[in-house]
C-alpha cells in the first residue's frame, strides 16, 4: 500500500494503491478447468434427466452432479457473438478478442468463449475448443473457440 | 396481509449521481442522504427501530461490513443494522427487506440507506474487472466476461428472436437521457437524436457508448413504516402495494431462453398478484425500469407485461413509454440518464415513483395526468435477481 497526495480536486485525496495477491483455489472443478487448459472440453451428466452441461452445473435435479464429468468432442454451434475492443484480463495479450456463446455438441446448455476478431463467427457458425491462451494466468481464460473449416 | 397494513413510504432523499470529485466520500453522501430522507419524513433519528444499508461491494468502497459504520455515523447505535446486496437490485433489495421488516411486526419505521462509490476513485478498467466478478467469477469474470459484453449477447439473441433494432433500443437512448434533463440530480441529462445513439462509438456490439448508463457516485436514502406509524401528511402518501423477488440460472448459457429476463417476469407476477394487478399494461400508470444498457429496458418492458414479447421495441419507437406516452418509463433519466449507482439506483427510482404519485416530482417532469400505481424495478447480474415493487397512492 503506497501513499501519496493527489490533491487535483477542491478537496484532498489520498492515493492507495493496493497490492492484493490471491491464492485461489479450483475447488472441485479443477478437473473441468485443467482439461480446458488441454483445449478439451470436459462437461457434468445427470443421471437423472441425462442432461449435460458445459460448463458444468454443481447441481442439477436437486442432486450435485459435480463429480460426474463426461467428455464432449468440443465442436459446438455459435448461439450469439459480441465484439470490441477487449482482451482478456491478467494477461499481457491486448489482441482484440470477440465474445461468443457457444452450445457445444452434446451439451444442453452453452459456454462463453473467446474468439479472434481475425476468425470472424457469427450465430451458426461451427467452431471448436481451442488449444490453451498462450498468456492465460486463469485456466478460465482458456475457454476460448477457433473456427471449423468446412 | 391486507392492502390496508402495506408498509408506507414517509420520505426520502437523494444525493446528485455522478462523478464526485469534490473530495468528499460515501460517508458524507450517506449522512447527507439520511439526514435529509429523516428531515423529509417529519422524524428523528431516535425514531428509527431498524436501518438496513445496500451497497454492492465493499471492496470499491473500501469498507468492509459497512453497515456497522454507517448505524454510528447516523447516530442509530445500538439499533439493529444489516446490510443487504444483490448486484444492480441491491438499493431495492433493501427496500424489500424494510418491508419485510415492517411486514413481520419487528419494526415499525426502517431507514434504508443505499450508496455505491463506483465512478470517480477507481480507473475504468478495474471498476469493470470488478463488476465482472459480480457475475460467475471462477467461470466467467476471471476470463474477462464483462456486464456489456453478457447484456450484449443476450439483446443479440433477442434481436434474432424478435427483430429488435438498434434503432428501436436508441429510442431508449434518447429518451432516457431526455428525461434526465428536467432531473436536477441527474449524471447524464442531454439533447440527443436517434443517429447520434447510432454513431457512438463501439463499446461490445450492438451497443455503442450512448446505449450504456454510467457509473456514478451516490447515495439515496428512504423512511418506510407501518400504517399509523408516521406524522400527520399534509397530502396523500404512497404505499407499497407488492414486493416480488425471484432468480434466473447466474449464467446465461444455463438459461433455456437467454433473450429474455425470467426472474423480472416471476418477481413481477408475484408482486402484481399481492397489489391486485391483473393487467399491468392497463393498471400501471408509471414505472422506473432498470436500464444498465438500452436493450435492457425492452427486455425488461416485455417482462414486466407492459408489452409482449417482441413488441416493446416497437412500441417503444412508436413513443409508448415517452413522458407523454401511455405508459411513462424512467422519468428519472433511469440509469442511462439519472445515473448508476447499484446501491443507490433502487431506492432512488422508489423516491421517483413515489414523488410521481404524489404529484410532488421534479416539476417539468411531473406528469400533469394523475397518477395512482406505479412499478420500481431493478436487477442483479443479467437478471439473475430481479426485485420488483408495486408502489399505491392512498386516498
Amino acid at each position: 500500500m503506497s501513499d501519496a497526495s493527489d490533491n487535483t480536486g477542491p478537496g484532498r485525496y489520498v492515493s492507495l494503491d493496493l497490492g492484493l495477491h490471491f491464492s485461489h483455489p479450483l475447488g472441485c472443478l479443477r478437473p473441468y478447468f485443467e482439461a480446458l487448459e488441454q483445449g478439451r472440453a470436459l462437461g457434468v451428466r445427470c443421471e437423472s434427466c441425462a442432461r449435460t452441461w458445459f460448463p458444468p452445473r454443481r447441481t442439477c435435479c436437486g442432486n450435485s452432479v459435480a463429480e460426474n464429468w463426461t467428455e464432449l468432442a468440443g465442436e459446438g454451434t455459435v448461439l450469439g457473438i459480441t465484439s470490441g475492443e477487449r482482451s482478456p484480463p491478467f494477461t499481457d495479450s491486448r489482441e482484440p478478442m470477440s465474445l461468443a456463446l457457444v452450445a457445444l455438441d452434446g451439451a444442453d446448455n452453452a459456454a462463453l468463449g473467446w474468439i479472434a476478431n481475425d476468425q470472424p463467427a457469427a450465430p451458426g457458425s461451427r467452431v471448436r475448443l481451442g488449444v490453451a491462451a498462450e498468456h492465460a494466468v486463469h485456466p478460465a481464460q482458456c475457454a476460448r473457440f477457433e473456427p471449423v473449416d468446412d | 396481509m391486507s392492502s390496508a397494513t402495506r408498509p408506507e413510504i414517509l420520505g426520502g432523499s437523494t444525493t446528485a449521481f455522478g462523478r464526485r470529485r469534490d473530495g468528499s466520500g460515501w460517508r458524507d453522501w450517506v449522512c447527507e442522504a439520511a439526514r435529509d430522507a429523516l428531515a423529509d419524513a417529519g422524524l428523528e433519528a431516535k425514531d428509527v427501530d431498524a436501518l438496513v444499508v445496500a451497497c454492492e461491494s465493499e471492496v470499491m468502497a473500501l469498507q468492509l461490513t459497512p453497515g456497522s459504520i454507517i448505524v454510528d455515523d447516523l447516530g442509530l447505535t445500538p439499533r439493529e443494522v444489516v446490510r443487504v446486496e444483490s448486484g444492480g437490485a441491491s438499493g431495492a433489495s433493501a427496500v424489500r427487506h424494510a418491508f419485510i421488516h415492517i411486514a413481520s411486526g419487528l419494526a415499525r419505521r426502517v431507514l434504508v440507506v443505499g450508496f455505491e462509490h463506483a465512478a470517480s476513485h477507481l480507473a475504468g478498467d478495474d471498476v469493470r474487472l470488478l463488476y465482472g466478478l459480480s457475475f460467475d467469477a471462477d467461470m466467467e469474470g476471471i476470463a474477462g466476461v464483462t456486464a456489456t459484453a453478457l447484456y450484449a449477447l443476450s439483446i443479440n439473441l433477442h434481436m434474432q428472436r424478435h427483430g429488435t433494432t438498434r434503432e428501436q433500443m436508441a429510442h431508449v437512448s434518447v429518451k432516457n437521457h431526455g428525461n434526465a434533463r428536467f432531473n436536477p440530480l441527474a449524471h447524464k441529462p442531454m439533447a440527443i437524436g436517434v443517429e447520434d445513439v447510432l454513431a457512438s462509438p463501439v463499446v461490445s456490439t450492438p451497443y455503442g457508448r450512448l446505449d450504456c448508463s454510467p457509473l456514478s457516485d451516490a447515495a439515496a436514502a428512504i423512511v418506510i413504516a407501518a400504517p399509523g406509524q408516521g406524522p400527520d401528511s399534509d397530502g396523500p402518501r404512497v404505499r407499497i402495494a407488492g414486493s416480488g423477488c425471484a432468480t434466473d440460472y447466474a449464467r446465461l448459457g444455463d438459461r433455456a431462453e437467454p433473450h429474455s429476463f425470467a426472474a423480472k417476469a416471476r418477481a413481477s407476477a408475484i408482486a402484481y398478484e399481492m397489489a391486485g394487478i391483473a393487467s399491468p399494461a392497463d393498471d400501471v400508470d408509471v414505472a422506473e425500469v432498470y436500464d444498465p444498457f438500452t436493450g435492457a429496458e425492452i427486455q425488461s418492458i416485455e417482462a414486466l407485461g407492459f408489452a409482449g414479447d417482441g413488441e416493446a421495441g416497437p412500441a417503444m419507437a412508436a413513443g409508448d413509454f415517452d413522458a407523454g406516452g401511455r405508459l411513462p418509463v424512467n422519468l428519472s433519466g433511469g440509469l442511462i440518464g439519472q445515473g448508476g449507482a447499484p446501491g443507490a439506483s433502487g431506492i432512488a427510482q422508489t423516491l421517483a415513483v413515489d414523488r410521481i404519485l404524489r404529484g410532488t416530482y421534479w416539476p417539468e417532469a411531473q406528469p400533469s395526468r394523475e397518477l395512482r400505481r406505479g412499478v420500481v424495478d431493478t436487477h442483479g447480474g443479467i437478471c439473475t435477481t430481479s426485485v420488483v415493487h408495486v408502489l399505491e397512492r392512498m386516498g
